[in-house]
């Protein structure tokens, strides 16, 4: 039986920003309680208050941000009343905080060992020896191999997981009671995400130390939280076991953030894909009916993309003039395509994916092998004369800052058609309607829109010359995920329509699942295993494709 | 206080208001002076601010005030023809090299490096030891000299920005390359480019004033401010004004500017 | 390893372009050196005779050799400005000496200085200290340095009278006085370069204040003051190393000015007179000085850079 003791309370909680004299609740009066020795979750997506929330109660707000009303109580004592030295004390030792870029949130300049010993320093009172040995107990604890070596290393020197497990190393070492935990592990890797994870609850199970744990991810509260809070515009929406949470949501927008990601796995079934895919199960009904549609079209359809024995390389820069030799990224890829269909792609970073996307739209030509495209070489010429387009990851990155929508939209009509300027412009007002936008948004500059906003423009960039081919650059992951829905909806209407071909570049599989006739998989540069949806899903073949999806679906 | 939106702080006033006053100085001194501010009277050497002779007269009894508005006018032209010639080609250049790369670029770095080394105003003064002085060669002179920095902004401007989605997503529209460069990308270094180019006119206001105190820019009889602080060097002691109006000049010329590039940026 | 050869590559070519360029430049000049030396009564036999002498009728890469192969040796040749035949060599070793210490002089009081200040300004950011700071700063970087040294002459050497204007003691002499008279046109090319520094060091600093690693070492529960000398100082340093290197090629351009106000004895002045009685094998000596001394030093800045920043020491 464990203690119920609150050891951290808030109550009442408010915090403001002023910004242009006027005052913008960030978090309106929330209250709540983390207990001892257990792993609380805050869920929410950006803007919902949640970093906050934490920030204030390690006291580590913006000078711009106040706290209007509420009380923060660790152990009993109100953390607002104290004084800033008696706050440094506590910090470290009674709360720790862990961050989300371990890369920035380290001093570049100093080495690891120096920077986790320094908590202890901080804190304590040991020889030399002593602080060494302890902070290699430390490196050792949080799973780092060679913690002599780390000690000596820099942050820069060492991967996104080893570094995340330093800085655990670092906010633990003084044994605190509290450790809040800010998107630990938005930064990694699928398969290193889960071990981040697993470090922590070790940590939790051994140590009896409570965890605040925050995530936009709901596979990651899910993972190893006891109960979980979700957060929305500063509010709390609705709150309680994570078991109770997800088998029976409460309010509409946890339900929301619930059907965004169709993957639910129960814990009472560890492991079992087939039994672990029930969403999957349920949404695949959505699905079956476009899927029978386009399998009948592509017995029609023609074959708009024939990729054989690609090989993709990369040039590497010599000692003082230009470049040396090259890398070779992608691997004898073979791919068709039919119009119509979606195919996607997936792999984790470095696997290659974008690289090939690149290579298949004609921005990268240190190529080897074939690519067609409509039965047109891409390599013969600059860039394919059926000029497939690309939408890109960070849409903000893809509209140029200093052009109007309008602008931004007209160009490729000016470039690729012989357009009259009415007719131009008729063009555009129709497709700015079509990704659900209107003419006024044609006078603003990209900085005035949201992100799902310029998103919308970026596809309607991408489609308003009619290209054949699409390829979309995990053109959700940056976007919150309600709003993935609806551009996911949007995209999905506009192949319809148009009979548009894409290939979906992602590292979600859950995203691949919903938009994807095939799917295929790629590791290190090479496809390992290329398949319809829904046999990849379910009977995965290849050992890594099963690693993959076991870790995107893992529940412990 | 917000003008046009963008908060300005009491640097950025300032800036206007010193910047304003010197403009309009010039400005009439291109139509009117008191005086001529070429012509000599003895009788009146040396003379110190009073009612006829508002800042006084020089050791050759030249009217001060007429000398220094016509002398600023010189300068400014002088300063705004070498950060054209500047900024032009170096931002051509710029250009070019941090779009395409390649071993032309590496080479045109190396000069680049090179000519850092040198300090500006020794380059100034190769040049003028080789072609002489004057106006027109303080000119070419400064003009060439500040290329290489606007390069190198350009360039790194460019260097970034070629990487960005933006520049890719137009070449996959069918951009042609010189359409990117000056299209589409150049805007985009606006931020940088404008300051850059208040802080050039600047310091070439300071270079000119240089190269003449050293005897080798504006040549006399034209009025130039440098010039005329090196003429008054020797009567520092007797008629400090000779020497104080032109400084000053060159001081409120500078600062201005500078209030206004560098004032008007958020803390 | 690789970064110091590859460092090391670009000194020795960067060199090499630098004599390039100053002999270059002093070779393209039209007309003939010959008449222009001897003047135009000499018969042709005198001037052919000279241009053999000088070697004026070899090519210009075995010219540039053999001024090279000289040079290496410190042998630049003779000056033409004076009345009796001296060395250029001899003409620069005297001024070095005081250009030197000029520019030692200014670099030490810009470092002593502007760290403080700049360290300051930032730390009371947007505070009346601060915004006094950053006006004066502006002020002082608008005033020409030769301006500056006028006012400084008027004001601490003939009314204050805390040094006699005009007059050089070299520090071998009197180390003390020499000092004293030599501080005030030092403080003429040093107070724009320490208005620049105050201006970039603080833009620094409060750059890195922004960092995530200042919220991590707030969070370990860390004073401010810790803060900013164990982890910030290091960071904004290490663009300030650039800087002060830049800045190198700008102090020794001010010391030309600033001896021709304080009337010093050194390189800068024999540079103008030279340049005004069209000496140029003097002229070109002192360029190729000045401007080996900031290529070497500006490679050993790159150097320390390796030293210092961990993530340069990588390649």
């Amino acid at each position: 039986m464990s203690k119920e003791e609150a050891i951290l309370s808030i109550e009442d909680l408010t915090i403001g920003f002023t910004k242009q004299r006027k005052m913008n609740t960030v978090v309106d009066h929330i209250s709540f309680d983390v207990k001892k020795g257990e792993i609380l979750g805050i869920v929410g997506e950006s803007g919902s208050g949640k970093s906050m929330t934490v920030l204030s109660v390690m006291g580590l707000l913006p000078a711009s941000a106040k706290i209007l009303s509420g009380g923060i109580h660790f152990f009993g004592t109100n953390l607002l009343n104290l004084e800033e030295k008696e706050l440094r004390q506590l910090r470290g030792t009674g709360i720790s905080m862990v961050f989300q870029d371990s890369m920035t949130s380290f001093n570049p300049l100093l080495t690891i060992g120096a920077q986790v010993e320094e908590m202890l320093r901080l804190h304590s009172k040991h020889t030399k020896e002593e602080y060494r040995a302890l902070t290699l107990e430390a490196l050792t604890e949080v799973g780092l191999p060679n913690p002599s070596e780390i000690y000596n290393r820099y942050p820069h020197e060492l991967s996104g997981g080893m570094r995340q497990r330093a800085m655990i190393a670092m906010a633990m070492i003084t044994s605190p009671k509290l450790v809040i935990a800010d998107e630990p592990t938005t930064a990694l890797d699928v398969t290193t995400q889960n071990k981040i994870l697993q470090l922590l609850k070790k940590m939790n199970e051994k140590h009896g130390m409570s965890i605040i744990l925050i995530s936009h991810d709901l596979r990651v509260i899910q993972s190893i939280c006891g109960r979980a809070i979700v957060m929305k515009d500063g509010r709390i929406v609705e709150s309680g076991t994570v078991t109770e949470l997800f088998a029976h949501p409460g309010t509409e927008y946890t339900k929301q953030l619930m059907a965004a990601v169709p993957v639910l796995f129960s814990r009472s079934d560890p492991g079992q894909n087939e039994a672990s895919i029930m969403g999957l199960k349920e949404n695949a009904n959505t699905n079956t009916e476009k899927k029978d549609n386009n399998a009948d079209q592509s017995k029609r359809q023609e074959e708009i993309l024939v990729i054989r024995n690609l090989n993709v390389f990369y040039p590497e820069k010599g000692i003082v003039f230009g470049k040396k030799g090259r890398k070779q990224v992608i691997r004898d890829v073979n791919i068709s395509l039919k119009q119509g269909e979606t195919l996607g792609i997936v792999g984790e970073s470095g696997s290659g994916k974008s690289t090939l996307a690149k290579a298949i739209v004609g921005l990268n030509r240190e190529i080897e092998g074939v690519i067609k495209i409509n039965d047109v070489a891409v390599k013969d010429s600059e860039i394919s004369v059926s000029r497939p387009q690309m939408v890109f990851q960070d849409p903000y990155g893809s509209l140029n800052p200093t052009k109007k929508i309008g602008w931004i939209l007209e160009e490729p009509l000016k470039l690729q058609t012989n357009l009259g300027k009415k007719e131009r412009m008729a063009k555009v007002n129709e497709i700015i309607h079509q990704v659900g936008l209107t003419s006024e948004h044609l006078e603003r500059y990209p900085f005035q829109l949201s992100g799902g906003q310029r998103h919308r423009v970026a596809i309607a960039a991408a489609l308003i010359v009619n290209p054949k081919l699409v390829i979309l650059d995990e053109p959700v992951s940056s976007l919150d995920v309600t709003i993935q829905a609806q551009i996911l909806g949007l995209l999905k209407d506009l192949q319809k329509k148009y009979n548009l071909t894409y290939i979906f570049i992602s590292h979600d599989l859950n995203v691949v699942f919903q938009m994807c006739n095939r799917v295929c998989v790629i590791y290190k540069g090479e496809i390992v295993e290329m398949k319809e949806v829904r046999e990849l899903f379910f009977s995965p073949q290849n050992e890594y494709t099963k690693e993959l999806l076991k870790s995107a679906m893992a529940t412990v | 206080m917000k003008i046009k939106g963008k908060t300005c702080s009491f640097n950025y006033i300032l800036g206007l208001v010193i910047t304003s006053l010197v403009i309009l100085i010039v400005l009439i001194g291109f139509f009117y002076t008191p005086y001529d501010p070429n012509k000599m009277n003895a009788a009146l050497k040396n003379s110190p601010p009073s009612l006829s002779h508002l800042l006084g007269t020089d050791n050759f009894g030249r009217d001060i005030l007429s000398r220094v508005m016509k002398g600023a006018g010189t300068t400014y032209i002088i300063a705004v023809a070498i950060v054209f010639i500047g900024a032009l080609f170096g931002t051509i250049a710029g250009a070019l090299t941090g779009y395409f790369g390649g071993w032309f670029d590496e080479v045109l770095m190396r000069f680049n490096d090179v000519l850092t080394s040198f300090p500006s105003i020794l380059l100034a003064l190769v040049f003028v030891s080789v072609f002489g002085p004057g106006t027109y060669n303080i000119v070419y002179a400064l003009g060439i000299i500040f290329i290489p920095s606007y390069a190198r902004m350009v360039r790194s401007e460019f260097i970034v920005l070629k990487e960005r989605d933006f520049v890719k997503n137009a070449k996959l529209m069918g951009a042609g390359n010189f359409r990117i460069m000056f299209v589409h990308i150049l805007p985009n270094t606006k931020r940088v480019l404008i300051p850059s180019l208040l802080i050039g006119f600047n310091n070439a206001v300071l270079a000119e004033a240089g190269l003449s105190y050293l005897g080798l820019g504006v040549q006399p009889p034209q009025a130039s401010l440098g010039r005329m602080l090196s003429e008054a060097q020797s009567y520092m002691l007797d008629s400090p004004w000779c020497a104080i109006a032109p400084g000053l000049m060159i001081i409120l010329t500078v600062l201005g500017f500078s209030l206004i590039s560098g004032g008007s940026e958020n803390e | 390893m690789k970064y110091t050869i590859k460092k090391c590559i670009t000194l020795f070519i960067s060199l090499f372009f630098a004599s390039i360029l100053t002999f270059t430049a002093f070779h393209i000049i039209p007309g003939d050196s010959a008449l222009s030396a001897l003047g135009m009564d000499a018969t042709e036999e005198q001037l052919e005779e000279y241009r053999e002498i000088m070697g004026l009728n070899k090519s210009f890469p075995e010219r540039y050799a053999d001024w090279l192969k000289n040079a290496l040796k410190g042998d630049f040749g003779y000056s033409s400005q004076y009345q009796m035949r001296m060395r250029v060599s001899t003409l620069i070793k005297e001024r070095l000496i005081v250009t030197l210490w000029l520019a030692v002089l200014s670099f030490m009081l810009i470092v002593l200085v502007s760290i403080p200040l700049g360290i300051l300004s930032a730390r009371k950011k947007n505070g009346i200290l601060d915004s006094l700071i950053s006006l004066v700063t502006q002020v002082f970087m608008s005033i020409p340095s030769f301006f500056l040294g006028m006012l400084i002459t008027l004001i601490f050497g003939v009314i204050l009278k805390w040094f006699t204007p005009g007059r050089y003691v070299s520090p071998g002499e009197n180390f003390g006085l020499s000092l004293r008279f030599m501080v005030f046109p030092a403080i003429a090319v040093a107070i724009p370069k320490i208005a620049m520094m105050v201006k970039f060091l603080r833009s620094s600093l409060l750059g890195e204040m922004e960092l995530d690693y200042v919220r991590t070492a707030k969070s370990k529960g860390m004073k401010n003051i810790s803060i900013l000398f164990k982890h910030i100082l290091k960071n904004a340093l290490i663009p300030v190393i650039t800087f002060l290197a830049m800045m190198l090629a700008d102090i020794l351009a001010g010391t030309i000015l600033v001896e021709q106000v304080f009337n010093l004895p050194g390189l800068g002045r024999l540079l103008v007179s030279s340049i005004a009685n069209r000496d140029y094998a003097v002229v070109q000596a002192i360029i190729l000085y000045i401007v080996s001394v900031v290529i070497i030093i500006n490679f050993l800045v790159d150097l320390i850079y390796q030293w210092i920043d961990p993530r340069v020491r990588r390649n």
